[in-house]
């Protein structure tokens, strides 16, 4: 059965159990790129899925603090693996008592209801893949996994003020591309 | 167009679009799927598995929101891992779940009967008690708690060592282990009534130097473990602490087990009781390394008085920041798991291969066989379900037609020796109290 958004969350929660399957296949591959993108430095492949299933039990749990307004479900999705890859790292860094340093995750992003047309989101996309491979990723990771500049920094040897520069230039041209505003 | 808006834009891009993004971004990265589906449905089993649990147990909730209330104060600045602790009272040189009463200091009755130890916590009430008087009169002893005169708590067993006994009670109306801490109690033996205040023991809390163990390959979700360090004439003792996320899950004993082998056996004496044996739980020694490397052994102290040890002595002076290693630790499920009809065959063999959920792992019954008129053989393949790193270590099983049973626990196999009266073609079978070895292999930083 394919699902809507909608359908979906319905789905998850009269706890439907082939809502929870359709949104394992579904999600799965994005989940994993920002989990992995989180922990592949420090945490194993076996840590990795363990905490991707982690957050779709969560999501299972968590459903009813799910707002359709507020963000769409895959971003929200995004959100918790943010927050569940944390915690393994801090986890397997701190070991024992713990500062609860580093969960200063935006809380996501304010998403106004401003949905592109098929074609414009097309060209938007057309146009990232036009970016130099590393721009291209670290906009890819940046906007569409909600990864912070400084790990970014991190994760490409840059400063973070080469990272700003290449999101900021990669903004502007899409921008342009879009005659957006 | 600023950062905000460029996030309002992509994230309201459709799923298929950016699948491919993500497809270019992981590509030459594997991310195996089916095993990622298989551990999120296993989490979700496992999930409605307790909340069926909590549906049967109004009343575990109930300790659950206390549970919380204490957390939010911490919530700010204390780990989730270091939270879990929260729960338990360390009391002598064991550690319980919830709140518990205890007394302080041993407390002579007269001249017949000396207190040696007592405490009480959620399903739990043990007496250790030096006495003259005649076991015959000390085994009806009855405790009423001094908040409800209606319950009383009667010997549910003990052992006894020359003068030296160790009494565990239950409630006996309800003949189970529904025991309520309570903070004073009549004690009624041989005619006469003690009345008996105790001391309410203190909870871990976020004033403690608490310390979760790190993450380990060998994850097991049922338990977190971790340690409090404290100090003792100028050294280092260690509290260990196993925070099972079941409320009928109990540690047995920390450290990995010695004998491969276990062996247990019942019998049934009609009026008077069931005897039953068990190879004991012996573990290998657990050690603590300090940062120069020195190997410190934790030591079960001389006056321990409560069962099982979480105390341990070491000789590390206090300052010394240890790194403690438990490869594995003992835990039982206290509860019946399930019921078995099994036909006994009038000769040879059959095969049943019937599932039993053991609740941290699975074992399958597969065959019994006609050993003669009186007695049979029930084999049993262990460690069926996907908890790899948790083995089946024994399980008790009762059947009211079954004279005497011997089982041996050995690897993936346990093999039962059945004895019962002569016409006796069926048994229903109950399977309890089983019985694991987590093989954790947690590495507790104490720094």
């Amino acid at each position: 059965m394919e699902y809507s958004q909608a359908e979906l969350v319905r789905g998850i929660r009269n706890e439907d159990s082939a809502a929870y399957e359709h949104m394992i296949c579904k999600y799965t591959k994005t989940v994993f790129c920002l989990a992995y993108n989180i922990l592949s430095e420090s945490h194993s492949k076996e840590d990795i899925e363990e905490c991707i299933a982690d957050v779709f039990l969560d999501a299972w749990i968590k459903i009813a603090e799910f707002d359709a307004e507020k963000a769409n479900f895959r971003t929200w999705l995004l959100m918790l693996t943010k927050y569940e890859a944390l915690t393994y790292r801090r986890k397997k860094r701190l070991s024992n008592i713990l500062d609860i340093e580093d969960v200063g995750i935006k809380n996501g992003v304010n998403l106004e209801k401003q949905v592109l047309l098929r074609q414009d989101q097309e060209q938007v996309i057309k146009i990232i893949n036009s970016f130099q491979k590393i721009d291209r990723e670290i906009f890819v990771r940046r906007f569409f996994l909600g990864e912070k500049i400084g790990d970014l920094a991190k994760a490409f040897d840059l400063s973070r003020a080469a990272v700003d520069n290449r999101l900021l230039r990669g903004r502007k041209i899409i921008k342009e591309g879009l005659q957006y505003e | 167009m600023n950062e905000d808006k460029m996030f309002t834009v992509l994230n309201n891009l459709d799923d298929d679009l950016i699948e491919k993004e993500i497809d270019n971004l992981m590509d030459g990265v594997e991310c195996n799927t089916e095993s990622i589906s298989k551990k999120a449905h296993k989490k979700l089993d496992k999930y409605n598995r307790k909340i069926r649990f909590r549906k049967r147990l109004p009343y575990v909730a109930a300790i659950c929101a206390c549970f919380i209330c204490i957390n939010t104060v911490y919530a700010d600045d204390i780990s989730e891992a270091v939270k879990k602790f929260f729960n338990k009272t360390p009391v002598y040189s064991t550690m319980v779940d919830g709140s518990a009463y205890y007394l302080k200091d041993g407390l002579a009755l007269d001249d017949n009967m000396v207190i040696d130890s007592f405490m009480v916590s959620e399903g739990r009430m043990d007496m250790k008690f030096t006495s003259k008087l005649d076991i015959s009169i000390l085994r009806d002893a009855i405790i009423i708690p001094g908040d409800n005169p209606d319950i009383q708590y009667v010997m549910g067993g003990y052992s006894e060592d020359n003068g030296k006994y160790y009494f565990s009670f239950m409630n006996g109306k309800e003949d189970n282990y529904n025991i309520k801490p309570c903070k004073s109690f009549d004690l009624l033996v041989g005619n006469k009534t003690y009345s008996i205040s105790l001391e309410q023991a203190e909870s871990l809390d976020g004033t403690q130097k608490l310390f979760a163990s790190e993450a380990t390959s060998n994850q097991i979700g049922l338990v977190d473990v971790g340690a409090n360090s404290l100090e003792k004439d100028g050294k280092q003792t260690i509290q260990l602490i196993a925070s099972f996320k079941n409320k009928d899950m109990k540690l047995s004993k920390f450290g990995r087990p010695v004998d491969a082998t276990v062996k247990t056996s019942f019998e049934n004496l009609g009026e008077d009781g069931i005897v039953s044996t068990g190879t004991g739980l012996r573990t290998e020694d657990i050690y603590a390394t300090d940062e120069s490397g020195a190997k410190y052994k934790l030591e079960v102290p001389a006056d321990a008085n409560a069962f099982p040890i979480a105390a341990f002595e070491t000789d590390a002076a206090i300052d010394n920041k240890l790194t403690l290693q438990l490869p594995a630790l003992i835990a039982s499920y206290q509860k019946t798991v399930d019921s078995l009809k099994i036909s006994i065959p009038q000769e040879g063999e059959e095969i049943i291969n019937r599932d039993v959920d053991m609740f941290a792992q699975k074992a399958v019954a597969k065959s019994i066989k006609r050993l003669s008129p009186t007695s049979a053989q029930l084999v049993f393949q262990l460690n069926t379900g996907n908890e790899k790193y948790v083995g089946i270590r024994s399980f008790n099983i009762y059947s009211k037609d079954i004279l005497k049973a011997s089982s041996e626990f050995s690897g993936d196999k346990a093999v039962m020796i059945l004895d019962f009266n002569k016409d006796v073609d069926e048994i229903n079978l109950d399977i309890s109290w089983p019985e694991f070895v987590m093989n954790g292999n947690w590495t507790i930083n104490m720094q």
